[in-house]
């Protein structure tokens, strides 16, 4: 039989790689459409717009995210 | 003494005096214990601070604190999307690999990375070719780092009068350790870093290493705060800072020579680093030091930087500065423009950033995904990370180091990006060479704060981040030598005793070797701890990952994905050299070659496994079934928290 804790590993282990890849698509994303040269440069209290909605805001949520999902979904073994 | 050298050398001496202590400590403790356990994994008890610390200090490299700031002043804001997949890297290099990794280590007695494969596939070929691919490519990690640290403490140690005379004493009684291209200065830095971080290593071990990552971490830490603080206040606020950044077009790089006007050649002149000067209404400052040597009229050709953005040479204008004297001639030699972003404002608020050389920009689209994936997966994929995981006291600890950690990061660079952006307002004109930025910086803050000997601390935290990335390494390539190499294959019933002097004598054989290669510095330096950094992930992070997570997995198949993604990664960078003549890979779709080393090591691994036979049916049991009786690990080790 399967060991319960390499099968609960495993399945942390996909959220987490698709945590990264939503992650990457979401700043990516964001910062290419709001931060190209030439595109006007709003501000947000000194931070180019497309810095703090695409790098700063996605940061600031995945770190809950990595603080829920390791303190709260996470299990012992 | 100046109080600037006062306070460099005071924080250098309170630095070196806490790490020797801590030293000690380790070694008082650890020498109560199984050698090669506590030696390599510090008796598996990491604790959380301990964990989170550790990981952190070994992740931030010199290039942090050195290369990282020099970035984010060429090239502006986009720096912040460069480092951004540092938000998931401890969810990523801790959660992804963390909690399996240690509950086999564990399970089979393994101590260091190959010793999980060679217990997971029963194989030694696959061990040793793993063995040997580690520790050729972190000696070669190893030279560039020594480097850099050398340069800091240069930095740190020039001012300071005991210093020079002890250089010059080195080149008088000494003169072949100094090589042609390099100072006595130089190698004399070289020598005390190398010294003291092989010291405290060899004497303390894993243990040693792990405490003074967490004096490091703090350190660090402590330093950028205190930056970020001081920068924002002299800059005017962010706001001000991004809104002169928005105005700023790219300066032009060149070179320039001085000639003196004066018959009088007896005496020579100098002309310091960063002095400005104008030609007719144009703005030039020197980004190296000018010297007419007696007898001569006219100096070497040295770099300059021509600002050319009206609003900046206003600003530079009111605040004054010193004229060259009279009898001396600015000669330009040549002065070009940016290949992206010259006439652009804008240029440093915005996506792909401007670049001396490149007309795509500093950070194109294809990049911006690579690097997304670098930070992460390749943080991953360290082997002196995943060491970190083997050790720590159980599943409570890792949950919450990772928690800890994500936040450490924030703090570490998100701040940078902040502050060496408002370097560009509080310090323009050093384009060419940008690397200098954070000891300039560290001397530009404290000053402005009237707090002399703060520069000191802000100093010590790239020396922190170099000493604990270096010293982490030399223990891994000793664990591979002495674990791997000698006690799995030469000698298996080796006594403690001799284990314990070889670890010894490795740990200074490979501090001798990275100093002896730093003495002869290697050009390039980013690319060869980019390079090296990328080859370790390509080559470990795929076959470890499907040998903790797919039990169909076998020898092959891992062979083939160490060899395959090695390969194709090594690939696209000969191919590169071949090609365009430069340390410069090629980049299939625009994507950097760990992305298609990855892509290779995985394919490779699929084909290879499903192409031969599955592994036995005892070695799937004893890794990913329920444990019993005969397949169970060894009990728990005692775990004393680090």
């Amino acid at each position: 039989m399967m060991d319960p804790a390499f099968l609960r590993a495993r399945k942390e282990a996909a959220y987490i790689l698709l945590a990264w890849a939503v992650c990457l698509v979401i700043t990516v994303g964001i910062s290419w459409l709001l931060g190209q040269t030439g595109l006007p440069i709003a501000s947000i209290g000194g931070i180019p717009a497309w810095v703090f909605f695409g790098v700063l805001v996605p940061w600031a949520l995945a770190t809950a995210f990595s603080t829920w999902f390791s303190l709260r979904f996470m299990r012992d073994e | 003494m100046s109080s600037e050298a006062a306070a460099s050398l005071g924080a250098f001496l309170l630095y070196t005096a806490a790490v020797l202590a801590l030293a000690w400590l380790a070694h008082r403790v650890g020498s109560r214990k199984s050698f090669l356990s506590e030696y390599f994994l510090g008796s598996r008890s990491l604790g959380m601070v301990a964990l989170a610390l550790t990981f952190g200090a070994t992740s931030a490299s010199a290039g942090s604190f050195a290369g990282f700031p020099s970035l984010i002043y060429a090239h502006g804001w986009v720096l912040a999307l460069w480092i951004a997949s540092y938000m998931v890297f401890p969810l990523c290099g801790m959660g992804l690999l963390g909690k399996r990794l240690n509950h086999v280590a564990r399970r089979t007695g393994a101590i260091t990375v190959p010793d999980v494969l060679r217990a997971r596939f029963e194989s030694r070929a696959l061990p040793l070719i793993s063995t040997v691919l580690l520790a050729l490519l972190l000696t070669v990690y190893l030279i560039p780092q020594f480097t850099l640290a050398s340069l800091i403490v240069q930095q740190l140690l020039g001012n300071v009068n005991a210093f020079q005379r002890m250089a010059l004493g080195l080149a008088h009684t000494m003169p072949w350790i100094v090589p042609t291209g390099s100072s006595a200065e130089y190698v004399l830095g070289l020598v005390l870093f190398s010294v003291l971080v092989v010291g405290y290593t060899a004497f303390g071990g894993f243990r040693a290493v792990v405490w003074t990552d967490i004096l490091q971490g703090f350190v660090m830490v402590a330093g950028v705060l205190v930056m970020l603080v001081l920068a924002l206040w002299q800059a005017g606020g962010l706001r001000n800072a991004t809104a002169m950044m928005t105005d700023m077009e790219p300066p032009r790089l060149g070179e320039v020579t001085f000639v003196r006007a004066d018959s009088m050649q007896r005496e020579g002149i100098r002309v310091a680093v960063d002095s400005w000067f104008t030609v007719g209404d144009r703005l030039f400052r020197t980004n190296e030091t000018a010297f007419i040597v007696p007898g001569t009229r006219t100096s070497a050709p040295v770099k300059m930087v021509e600002i050319v953005t009206p609003q900046e040479k206003a600003r530079v204008k009111q605040h004054g500065f010193t004229p060259l004297p009279a009898a001396i001639i600015p000669e330009l030699q040549s002065v070009r423009s940016y290949a992206r972003g010259a006439d652009e404002p804008g240029v440093y608020v915005s996506a792909p950033g401007p670049s001396p050389t490149d007309p795509d920009g500093f950070l194109p689209f294809g990049l911006a995904v690579s690097f997304f994936a670098f930070w992460a997966l390749s943080g991953t994929g360290q082997p002196g990370n995943m060491v970190r995981l083997m050790a720590f006291s159980n599943t409570v600890t890792l949950r919450r180091a990772i928690a800890s950690l994500s936040i450490y990061f924030t703090l570490i660079y998100v701040p940078l990006v902040i502050i060496f952006c408002c370097a560009r307002v509080l310090s323009p004109g050093l384009d060419h060479t940008p690397d200098r930025i954070m000891p300039v910086m560290a001397f530009l803050l404290a000053d402005g704060a009237h707090v002399p000997w703060l520069a000191g601390l802000l100093i010590a935290a790239p020396f922190a981040a170099a000493m604990s990335t270096v010293d982490s390494f030399m223990l891994m390539i000793t664990s591979s030598v002495v674990r791997d190499i000698y006690q799995q294959n030469v000698r298996p019933s080796a006594r403690e005793r001799t284990l314990k002097r070889m670890s010894y004598a490795c740990i200074i054989t490979v501090g001798v070797l990275a100093t002896a290669g730093a003495l002869y510095p290697p050009q390039f330096l980013q690319y060869i701890i980019v390079f090296t950094g990328g080859g370790l992930a390509v080559a470990f992070l795929g076959p470890v990952a499907l040998a903790l997570y797919w039990p169909r997995f076998n020898t092959i198949g891992a062979l083939a994905s160490i060899i395959g993604g090695f390969a194709a990664y090594l690939a696209l960078y000969v191919l590169g050299f071949a090609t365009l003549g430069a340390i410069t890979p090629v980049r299939p779709l625009g994507l950097d070659p760990l992305i298609w080393g990855f892509v290779a090591s995985l394919g490779c691994a699929t084909i290879g496994t499903l192409a031969s036979p599955p592994p036995p049916d005892r070695l799937v049991r004893q890794f990913f079934h329920v444990p019993t009786a005969r397949t169970a690990a060894p009990g728990p080790e005692s775990a004393e928290g680090l």
